[in-house]
């Protein structure tokens, strides 16, 4: 019977702002593309400087000049990488939002055990779960990517009572199962 | 003018003429002209580079030469054909997959919005929030966000339901609908 509970549907009202399609955005493509975390890409950066530092011992006087001019190109891509790449990221996700003013429309969602439905002055959209690749949670909402007719789908946490929080959250770890994903806040 | 409703089901050749469409828009006639006057730069100089470094015996003219035209070989002959040949495989395996959605649709172009009704998605959206349209000669490519795209093919409409749309189009989006001249 409490299982049945469980999947009961959940109505959520919200507005999406900026800083919630940032955070999606984040969120998710963090565990989709673990290679392309910033963390990942500074490590392989300083694997390459290091390579390069350990080939300056090799080399003659001549040709040293190669492996130090690569491992400072390596070690200038990594600080470029660390202070960018958050930036980049986020303008891409405010450029997207800037081309879609349907995605910031006040929107009714409906969650189901296999399905959610997206409701606003303009649109209504059905999305199934089987067709979304990831599900990710943070502390503010969830956000799943995939959908067939809109990539990204975002529901917020903020404002919601604990018990239904929760109900929320096992509607989409059910449904998700191993694509389901929690990001601590430190990420 | 008069609101044009079509009823259609997007077919696998449907969804390449729409990729097809995509990548025109992409890449406007203005910038395949550039592209092609590089490439028979490219070529030109190449083959400039190499006859003078013949007939004056220095390798250090042909060998360049010989590059820059095989450069320009390579891109007239591989790069355009196969990002086409790629496009159409990946719309194609899209299709399969179902990328593009729930294939039956009803879209009505009105005055002031645009209606689309499928199994998945209902719309009724005013032209203004649109973020752009395109027509080529097969297939209306409607924009809600810069990389959500709806095909709705021409072969659903008469030619005059086709020009009525283009008019309504050109009216809701103005500088936001691009008609592509076949």
């Amino acid at each position: 019977m409490a299982e049945q509970k469980t999947f009961e549907p959940v109505a959520v009202e919200e507005v999406l702002t900026e800083q919630d399609f940032i955070e999606a955005a984040k969120a998710v493509s963090y565990f989709a593309h673990p290679m392309s975390r910033r963390s990942i890409r500074m490590a392989m950066c300083f694997t390459g400087a290091v390579i390069m530092t350990a080939l300056t011992f090799v080399c003659g006087k001549k040709w040293l000049w190669l492996p130090v001019t690569i491992a400072a190109i390596f070690l200038l891509s990594a600080i470029i990488i660390w202070f960018f790449q958050p930036e980049r990221e986020k303008k891409h996700t405010q450029k997207w939002l800037s081309s879609c003013p349907l995605a910031v429309l006040p929107t009714g969602v409906i969650v189901f055990r296999d399905r959610v439905v997206l409701k606003s002055n303009c649109e209504t959209i059905t999305e199934y779960f089987t067709d979304f690749s990831l599900c990710v949670e943070t502390e503010h909402l969830i956000a799943a990517a995939g959908g067939p007719e809109r990539f990204l789908l975002i529901v917020k946490k903020d404002g919601m009572s604990a018990e239904k929080s929760e109900r929320l959250s096992g509607l989409f770890r059910y449904a998700f199962g191993g694509r389901w994903y929690r990001m601590a806040e430190r990420e | 003018m008069e609101p044009v409703t079509v009823n259609f089901a997007l077919t696998r050749e449907d969804c390449i003429n729409g990729a097809m469409a995509r990548l025109a828009m992409m890449y406007p006639k203005k910038r395949k002209w550039l592209v092609r006057l590089a490439e028979i730069f490219l070529i030109a100089a190449g083959c400039i580079l190499t006859a003078v470094g013949a007939t004056t015996r220095r390798p250090a003219f042909m060998w360049p030469g010989a590059v820059l035209a095989a450069a320009g070989l390579f891109t007239v002959i591989f790069l355009q054909p196969a990002q086409e040949t790629a496009v159409r495989h990946m719309a194609g395996e899209g299709f399969d997959s179902g990328h593009f959605g729930t294939p039956a649709q009803t879209v009505t172009f009105g005055p002031q919005n645009l209606s689309v009704r499928s199994e998945r998605y209902e719309a009724n959206v005013p032209y203004t929030m649109l973020f752009s349209a395109y027509s080529d000669r097969n297939v209306f490519l409607i924009f809600t966000a810069s990389d959500e795209w709806r095909i709705i093919p021409k072969r659903t409409m008469s030619d005059e339901e086709n020009k009525c749309v283009q008019g309504l189009l050109r009216a809701g989006m103005k500088e936001k609908f691009k008609l592509e001249v076949a």
